[in-house]
């Protein structure tokens, strides 16, 4: 057995233990989509759909969002869902971290907690309910994107000056 | 949501079509209270055009994200709701329920320091509290 070899299998093992630590039965569709989850953080739920494709072939989209719901019912899995844009996944899930998301191209990076307790913020009027989480969004550009609407405002100033 | 002149010369603006699907998906939900969902927003369509299908329904809804007129969101593993404030705001969320709600909150205090910006632009941010309705934690 190659070192790799042990490595994944070792890896598989955790995740086995993990799941059933978390009160779900092991089956092979939620292996993938959890490591599909791990490889792959602030994936959303069509990227991790064809990547469990990849790894496993044939499963339906429904049994990937079924897999994805219990894994995040059962905290082993983030959901991020940002207002305009699609739910996101991810693994890290023991600290109290935020999301910096591009507004242009939806790319996401995570960005530490000043406070770290949960929830890190109050609402003005919480309506009564029992807040456990606050999370936190911060929108602008990324650096890729500021470079291009940069390029693109350059390119329309140089057309506008040969009309 | 602005008026139905507006959202016509935008369309126009954008190559896109004014139809008459739109301009009453466009009118409901100038009247109905925020966050309905796409469904409910198909049933409220029905009694005045029956063959407007779903489909149609989130086509028109996502043009009217693209124009940043609405946004759509989700809560947890619940329907997927529209937001007619497309300006950035937080929201209070039942986890159990997926009830939604605007809220109010002071981020003032909330500044992401220079070395966490990796290189953005920021421009904002909003909060998503979630958590249990006063109804789902008083049920058994």
């Amino acid at each position: 057995v190659s070192t790799e070899a042990a490595a994944a299998t070792e890896g598989s093992a955790d995740d086995d233990g993990l799941l059933r630590r978390h009160g779900l039965q092991v089956t092979a569709q939620r292996l993938a989509v959890l490591r599909a989850v791990s490889d792959g953080p602030h994936s959303t739920a069509d990227d991790i759909y064809t990547d469990v494709r990849a790894e496993i072939g044939a499963i339906s989209r429904q049994a990937v969002y079924d897999a994805l719901a219990a894994l995040t019912d059962k905290g082993l899995v983030r959901r991020i869902q940002p207002a305009g844009s699609p739910a996101r996944f991810e693994n890290r899930v023991g600290d109290n971290h935020h999301h910096l998301i591009c507004r242009t191209c939806n790319r996401m990076v995570d960005v530490d907690c000043a406070v770290g307790d949960t929830p890190c913020l109050t609402a003005a009027d919480d309506a009564g309910y029992e807040i456990d989480e606050a999370e936190v969004i911060y929108w602008g550009q990324c650096p890729e994107c500021v470079t291009s609407s940069h390029q693109k405002e350059r390119a329309r100033q140089e057309e506008d000056r040969r009309d | 949501v602005r008026d139905a002149d507006a959202l016509a010369a935008d369309l126009r603006a954008r190559g896109r079509r004014v139809t008459p699907q739109r301009q009453l998906i466009h009118a409901l939900l100038a009247e109905k209270p925020n966050h309905p969902t796409v469904e409910s927003v198909h049933e409220a369509v029905l009694p005045a055009m029956p063959t407007v299908s779903l489909r149609t329904v989130y086509q028109a809804l996502h043009d009217l994200e693209a124009m940043d007129e609405i946004r759509l969101l989700q809560v947890g593993n619940g329907p997927l709701r529209v937001d007619t404030r497309p300006e950035r705001h937080s929201h209070l969320r039942g986890t159990k329920c997926g009830r939604l709600h605007d809220v109010d909150v002071d981020l003032s205090g909330l500044v992401l320091p220079a070395e966490q910006q990796r290189g953005f632009a920021v421009e904002g941010a909003e909060v998503i509290f979630s958590g249990r309705c006063p109804m789902c934690a008083g049920a058994p």
